[in-house]
């Protein structure tokens, strides 16, 4: 099924390379001279888009069969690209943009998305606010915006302090030594913050060492690779052969509308075995639910299966919040005091966990108000031809999700597959999530991706936020994205400029 | 004259027009082929066709490389008197040189703080000189002097120190290192008692501290009557006192502090009670704040170190928490800051190129951004949107202030006492302009504010019930006037 959706997909795109050559011939002159068009891999580059948009998405694809040339022509503007929520896409884009509401809300759902907000801004507490109360025993932030500080994205902390928006999973070996499993003194997640009387587990400092590396044209760039540092750790040193997983928090935007994506089109997508031999492989994780096993969709290893899940998961491990679907605190077998200090009744009740739940699937996706630029336009071409658009797929026509009228049948660019994919060994964790590897991580949506700065305050990216840039984070990519990363270093700058610009325009 | 400027304008557009058209060579050619001299040719090949215009016509009013013309610098920021009391201040200039290339040199006293080369592609432009302010008066000079030695120099001056300040019933200024005080039952503004030479004041709710010229700083617990020496202090450039706590920032870039320590706000790793003056351990700092319970440092690098109470999330670190926090923590993702202002639970800083953050207490609207109400705390800093850039800025109580490099004075935050100076009592969640017009020193937000205006007259507004407008007492003068006020010097 997979296989035969994804051979119908190349069999569009090669009946409409003319148009790509026709578009080529009108649009104004690229760069001149940029030979580094990565030739081969404009074809495969090309597929973006699910079945449903094939049409539309195809013209952009087509491009790529100019690679021979050498240089780049500006990709087609698809109308709707500039509105990458569909009817929920807001026109503001700002400081704020990352929590405003979809655009398409009734006023009863607005009231509700109004609560969400109120509850994902407030401090939890010890004690004394009936509303607020439940902090704890142990946590990592004190309320949702903690991390996702105005609905943005986390970023690692200054060398030597505690990480305040990101967090570290652990595991320790199974005593067969066939698996990995929470650690019975830590759980799966360090907690570094606690109520009084109850001791914070340890925590976590980053350094970086600065690796020099070069461009094809010699330019040369610096990364940035962390090392972890535990620090007063309250139950004993961690265990021979303990694996961690430092990730940052996630921006919230247009989450309802990748939930709505239909799992046959991410299906689709997936390639485990690389029947098609394009080197890109792409699988989903899969995640106990109700006894029954579900595909995962959301976390940074594809470890969660939907958004309440989600939310109820930070709100047990990061804040110490006990919800419906999470009604007992998290609390290890061999915290005593933390058992001793747990929740005795439901910290947040079902009302307002729906509440919250809402707003997690309703917020708006900020516009590309630069979306038709001709410098955009290459850029997006290149981005196609560079082989990045075969899992940072562009586009989806999104299916049903009960209770959530708002996002379905809407025409969505988020760029990303949602599968897991070998990053290579530079961004490997080594710690395995359910059924992701170590080396293994979902495509990450790049809707938004250039408003980071504005609404985060930095421009932090990847897991664990060690890229300082767009740039930077390319740069890491390896595994199956070796060949893309190759493509993009062999770039000229002026290539290397137009496609940073595209993503910055997400 | 005036012809020939109308055709260069012509010929220029016409470049700009044939530039478009073909490849770029052509251009300088073409610019060339104006008759125009070498300022013109040297604009035109650095961009487009509109600056080769620009380029043209001053050559054409200056008649060519003619030695007569003059080296143009004036001064752009900081307006005379300003009062400073971060370390460094930064000096903006703008200069035209006929040739190229030039040396900008600025001096305060016998002593050359900055200096700088201009390329000699540059015929106009800006530069930032850095001033490493001393006590009290300063006044600095900058010098131009051009590739074939014309010079041309700009004075300018500012003060360093704190010049008003005020406590909840009672108004402090200075005037030529003397005390005057106001208010506090009594309304005429009257010279105290106090040590001589002063060149900074600062409140903190119980006690009044006093810097002067050399250095010292002094203290008065209960009021300027009985100001004594603060031992284990010298050479002291800033004082920044916060609730029971204070910050003594020494010349030298090191930083001392006493008082209170429930909250770990000395910074001395503990929470422990410290009797006297003790150093915070850092170095290379340059500018303080203190809020309640929590204290504030700008380093030579641009960070902002915090430490102590952070229960409003005023440490910016993304949280707020319960615990102490003892050891100074850098607030993250934040770089190029100068200057840092605190008041009750929240912070300000700025950066170098006169941007504004605030980040902590938010209730009132005193972060600018908009908000006000119980969720409108930023526990880490967000950016402020302002009509131009920043060069000072200042927060007591709830309340904000800053003064852009155009003098214009801005205010935010609580405002039910008229504390803000807007001409009503209504809060402000976004930086507004106040009736005050341009200032050189402003102390505001506990019940109402003092300035010294541009002609360095005083204003006072907001609560009169002690007299702190120089206005007589409630009933027979008013309980408060939102509207500043003139108040006479002694």
């Amino acid at each position: 099924m997979a296989v035969s959706l994804r051979a119908a997909r190349r069999i569009a795109l090669l009946a409409v390379i003319p148009l790509g050559v026709a578009c080529s011939d009108e649009a104004p002159a690229g760069p001149g001279g940029s030979a580094s068009g990565p030739g081969g891999a404009g074809a495969s580059g090309g597929g973006p888009g699910s079945g449903g948009v094939g049409g539309a998405a195809g013209a952009g694809g087509g491009l790529g069969g100019t690679g021979g040339t050498g240089g780049a022509t500006p990709a087609a503007f698809e109308p709707g690209e500039e509105r990458p929520g569909g009817d929920t896409t807001i026109d503001t884009r700002d400081e704020k943009s990352f929590l405003r509401p979809a655009a398409n809300l009734s006023l009863e759902r607005l009231g509700t998305f109004e609560a969400g907000l109120a509850l994902f801004d407030v401090a939890w507490t010890v004690g004394g606010e009936v509303d607020r109360d439940g902090l704890g025993p142990t946590y990592v932030g004190t309320s949702c915006r903690s991390c996702h500080f105005r609905g943005g994205r986390g970023a690692p902390p200054p060398p030597g302090q505690p990480m305040t928006s990101m967090l570290v999973r652990l595991s320790i070996p199974s005593a067969d030594g066939a698996t990995f499993v929470p650690d019975p003194r830590y759980g799966d997640q360090i907690q570094n913050k606690a109520i009084p009387g109850v001791p914070p587990e340890g925590w976590f400092s980053v350094a970086y060492e600065a690796k020099a590396a070069a461009y094809a044209d010699g330019t040369t760039y610096e990364l940035l690779e962390p090392t972890y540092t535990a620090h007063d750790l309250a139950f004993g040193p961690l265990a021979e052969g303990t694996r961690f997983s430092p990730r940052v928090a996630q921006p919230m935007i247009g989450l309802g509308l990748l939930a709505a994506i239909r799992d046959e089109d991410i299906e689709a997508l997936a390639d485990p075995h690389d029947k098609n031999g394009d080197g890109i492989r792409g699988r989903r994780n899969h995640i106990s639910v109700d006894g029954k096993l579900a595909p995962g969709r959301f976390g940074w290893k594809a470890n969660e299966a939907d958004l309440a899940r989600q939310t109820a998961g930070a709100f047990l491990g990061d804040i110490g919040i006990t919800s419906p679907l999470h009604p007992t605190d998290n609390c290890p077998p061999l915290q005593a005091a933390c058992a001793a200090a747990a929740s005795t009744t439901l910290d947040i009740d079902a009302a307002r966990f729906d509440a919250i739940v809402v707003l997690s699937h309703l917020v708006a996706v900020p516009h590309r108000p630069e979306a038709a630029e001709p410098d955009v336009l290459l850029g997006k071409a290149l981005f196609s031809q560079a082989g990045c658009s075969t899992c940072h797929v562009p586009s989806f026509v999104t299916g049903a999700l009960a209770g959530f009228p708002e996002v379905e049948g809407q025409h969505i660019y988020p760029y990303t597959d949602l599968l897991l994919h070998d990053m290579g060994a530079g961004l490997a964790d080594e710690r395995p999530d359910h059924e992701a590897g170590g080396r293994d991580f979902r495509t990450a949506p790049l809707w938004g991706i250039g408003l980071t700065s504005l609404v985060s305050g930095h421009t932090r990216l990847l897991h664990d936020g060690r890229a300082r840039s767009i740039e930077e984070a390319i740069l890491w990519h390896g595994g199956e994205a070796e060949p893309a990363r190759a493509s993009f270093r062999a770039m000229s700058g002026v290539d290397r400029a137009a496609l940073l610009r595209f993503v910055s325009s997400l | 004259m005036r012809l020939r400027a109308l055709a260069l304008c012509t010929l220029a557009s016409v470049v700009a027009v044939a530039c478009s058209d073909d490849p770029p060579a052509g251009t300088t050619t073409a610019a060339g082929s104006t008759g125009a001299a070498g300022a013109g040719g040297t604009a035109a090949s650095s961009g487009s066709g509109g600056s080769g215009g620009n380029g043209g016509s001053s050559t054409g009013e200056g008649g060519g490389s003619n030695p007569d013309e003059k080296v143009v610098l004036t001064l752009v920021s900081p307006l005379p008197g300003l009062a400073f009391e971060r370390r460094h201040v930064d000096v903006d200039v703008a200069f035209s040189v006929p040739e190229g290339g030039a040396t900008l040199r600025l001096a305060l006293g016998e002593a050359i703080t900055d200096e700088q080369s201009i390329d000699t592609t540059v015929t106009t432009g800006t530069a930032r000189l850095r001033l490493p302010r001393v006590r009290g008066a300063n006044v600095f000079v900058v010098t131009i002097v051009s590739a074939s030695g014309k010079t041309s120099t700009v004075e300018g001056n500012l003060h360093g120190g704190r010049l008003v300040t005020t406590s909840i019933d009672t108004m402090f200024a200075l005037r030529d290192g003397t005390l005057v005080q106001w208010g506090g039952g009594d309304p005429t503004p009257a010279k105290k008692d106090a040590p001589t030479a002063l060149v900074s004041v600062a409140e903190n709710g119980d006690t009044l501290f006093a810097l002067d010229a050399e250095g010292h700083v002094f203290k008065a617990p209960g009021g300027p009557s009985a100001f004594e020496p603060v031992p284990g202090l010298e050479d002291i450039a800033a004082i920044a006192p916060g609730g029971g706590h204070a910050l003594f920032l020494r010349a030298d870039g090191r930083l001392f502090a006493a008082g209170l320590n429930n909250r770990g706000q000395l910074g001395t790793g503990d929470t422990e009670s410290h009797a006297g003056v003790v150093e915070v351990p850092l170095d290379g700092i340059v500018a303080i704040a203190a809020s309640d319970d929590a204290s504030f440092a700008v380093d030579t690098k641009g960070l902002v170190h915090a430490w102590g109470s952070n229960d409003e999330g005023q440490l910016g670190l993304g949280d707020e928490d319960a615990s102490p926090h003892p050891d100074p923590l850098i607030v993250p993702n934040l770089v190029d800051i100068v200057d840092v202002a605190a008041g009750r639970d929240h912070v300000l800083a700025l950066t170098a190129a006169g941007g504004l953050y605030a980040w902590g207490l938010g209730s009132s609207g005193q972060l600018g951004d908009g908000s006000a109400g119980i969720l409108a705390s930023k526990p880490q800093p967000v950016p402020l949107v302002l009509p131009g850039p920043a060069i000072a800025l200042g927060a007591r109580g709830n309340t904000s202030h800053v003064v852009l490099a155009s003098g214009e004075h801005l205010v935010w935050g609580q405002n039910s006492l008229a504390q803000l100076g807007v001409g009503d009592t209504n809060l402000r969640t976004k930086p507004t302009p106040s009736l005050l017009g341009h200032v050189r020193a402003i102390s505001a937000g506990l019940t109402g504010g003092v300035a010294v205006d541009e002609s360095g007259g005083l204003q006072a507004w907001g609560s009169n019930t002690s007299g702190q407008l120089g206005l007589p007492l409630p009933p027979e003068g008013p309980e408060r006037s939102s509207i500043p006020v003139v108040v006479p010097w002694p």
